[in-house]
């Protein structure tokens, strides 16, 4: 079921990520479970792009004038391709671990200074599972972000809720 | 082969370890209180000894990376929290970030010419601390050309020419960083790193009563600004440093040359302490500031563009809206769309001139034989700033 729409939004993801990825992304790890479905981790890049005009640069040539300012564009787009295992489904119960593709493509918005974080609305996928649907994000200082919503597979919703972690931000906390 | 950039971190943000390959400080698991009470397996009363300096006034290179015997504190690694999507295109260059910023600097040079990419440059993306190690690598070069040669960008983040009052904090009152209940360690140890001294505030922080600024001998960069207990510990050696250091770091962009184009993103929204107040040789017995004015919560933004000079500011992208804080700046959205878009604009050629090398270019970290550079006291920003880049160190005086 919806492997054809599944595969749709992983291509738009990973086009959406291709010309940031070598230079922007973060590396996250994310404990996933779907109700019914799917309880399982993934690895992998994340990338983030501002929306709208970028302010002008002070680049060589340019005549004086004082500082330039670059005031904070609040909305971003957001594009995530992971790989991981996952546990059995329930369906298919003989089997210990899976592998799994996790895709998201959305919305975000800065919640500003006084909370520096993130909320937003994806599009989120688990391959071959096959549930889709969208999910809300809530971000705390681009290190951990938590994700809960409703994934259609199989005819019917599922709950979904997955936290996601820097990469880095492990690595530090471990004492790298 | 492309340019090449490297990611030159703020302070705290390199990994000391110990020549056991044991992490003696991390600044991820320090603001978390992950440390608990040991540091790198030590109890919170050798703390200071382990993470103290030694230095010698004719050296800028420390005697001894820690005051436990036997024990070396070297370098290996950058937390990766505070730069988490610059080290997608940045390789991060660790350092010493408690050491005299003129031994870095020259530790920066030497690292580029070993390591200078075949057919490209660098690109330098200095961060706080950081920053200030790649202009005084500017100004450190024996061959005016010499830095242009090497690096094609430059991208300074919150880099606090004029220094910062949070910097005082740490010498003044002690930082809460290691925990409330160890900052008189806190202080101990920061009271021999040079490169704390170096970011004393550049301008009249100090004021009397009145809230007009005290004399040019009690504001921080002189032995006077330190008075009673404040000035136990102090080093008049530092202060000289700093003073040295400040003088250096106005007018930043001056002897990077027509080969190198720079940029530099200051944040303005977030109220940051400009002043501490002084009554008779009373100063706060506990962290207070007398006033605070817009910058990056560390860097205030005003102070640092007038010891930057017009042409500085000239370079300059101020971050208004809401960017993150001075500690998460390389994180902001703003900071790494602006720095990303500088990285792929067409740089101008690098000079043509053949190199001309000093007869021995090794660095030992001695301090040259030669007159202190620029005047011995600094020069307040509300003294009025020159109207052009102050001239440049001669590179040829101070290598």
């Amino acid at each position: 079921m919806n492997t054809r729409l599944v595969l749709g939004v992983a291509v738009v993801a990973t086009t959406l990520a291709a010309p940031t990825a070598s230079e922007a992304q973060s590396w996250r790890a994310q404990a996933a479970w779907v109700a019914g479905q799917v309880g399982g981790g993934v690895f992998g890049a994340e990338v983030r792009r501002p929306l709208g005009a970028a302010p002008p640069l002070p680049l060589p040539g340019r005549p004086g004038g004082g500082p330039v300012e670059a005031p904070t564009r609040a909305w971003h787009l957001s594009g995530m391709l992971a790989a991981g295992v996952n546990g059995a489904p329930p369906a298919d119960s003989d089997r210990s671990l899976e592998p799994l593709v996790y895709v998201h493509g959305g919305l975000l918005y800065r919640t500003g200074r006084t909370v520096p974080g993130y909320v937003g609305l994806l599009a989120a996928s688990y391959v071959p599972v096959g549930v889709i649907g969208p999910a809300a994000l809530l971000e705390a200082a681009d290190v951990a972000a938590l994700q809960v919503g409703a994934l259609h597979g199989d005819g019917a919703w599922h709950g979904h809720a997955a936290l996601s972690l820097s990469v880095r931000f492990l690595v530090d906390i471990l004492g790298g | 082969m492309p340019d090449h950039t490297l990611l030159v971190p703020g302070t705290q943000a390199t990994s000391l370890w110990d020549q056991h390959e044991t992490v003696v400080y991390n600044a991820v698991r320090v603001s978390l209180g992950l440390h608990g009470d040991e540091m790198g397996g030590r109890p919170p009363e050798e703390w200071e000894r382990l993470l103290s300096l030694e230095q010698r006034p004719d050296s800028w290179k420390p005697t001894r990376t820690s005051l436990e015997p036997g024990t070396e504190v070297t370098t290996k690694s950058v937390v990766g929290t505070p730069y988490e999507r610059m080290l997608s295109f940045a390789e991060p260059w660790p350092y010493d970030w408690r050491m005299d910023v003129r031994y870095n600097a020259q530790l920066l040079l030497e690292h580029m010419r070993a390591n200078k990419p075949r057919d490209g440059r660098f690109n330098l993306i200095g961060h706080s601390q950081g920053g200030l190690v790649i202009i005084l690598a500017s100004k450190l070069t024996f061959d005016i050309n010499e830095f242009s040669r090497l690096v094609a960008r430059v991208v300074l983040v919150g880099a606090p020419l004029a220094g910062a009052l949070r910097a005082a904090e740490a010498l003044l009152w002690g930082s809460e960083g290691l925990g409330s209940e160890h900052r008189v360690a806190a202080r101990g140890m920061a009271l021999t790193w040079p490169a704390l001294y170096q970011m004393l505030p550049a301008w009249k922080a100090v004021v009397g009563p009145d809230a007009e600024p005290a004399s040019d001998e009690q504001q921080l960069m002189h032995d006077g600004g330190w008075p009673g207990r404040f000035g136990q510990g102090i080093q008049s050696d530092l202060l000289l440093r700093a003073r040295e250091a400040a003088t250096l770091l106005s007018g930043p962009f001056a002897r990077m040359g027509s080969g190198t184009m720079a940029m530099a993103l200051l944040g303005k929204r977030q109220l940051t302490p400009v002043e501490v107040r002084r009554e008779g040789d009373a100063l706060p017995p506990e962290q207070e500031y007398a006033r605070r004015e817009q910058g990056d919560n560390l860097v205030p933004y005003r102070a640092t563009l007038e010891w930057g000079g017009p042409p500085y500011g000239d370079r300059v992208v101020k971050l208004t809206g809401s960017p993150e804080a001075h500690a998460f700046l390389c994180n902001d959205p703003e900071v790494l769309d602006a720095t990303r878009r500088f990285l792929r604009a067409d740089a101008p050629p690098p000079p043509t001139a053949p190199p001309v090398r000093p007869p021995d270019s090794s660095f030992h970290g001695e301090v040259p034989s030669v007159p202190e550079v620029g005047p011995p006291a600094v020069e307040p920003p509300s003294v009025a700033r020159p109207s052009v880049d102050p001239p440049s160190v001669d590179a040829g005086d101070v290598t």
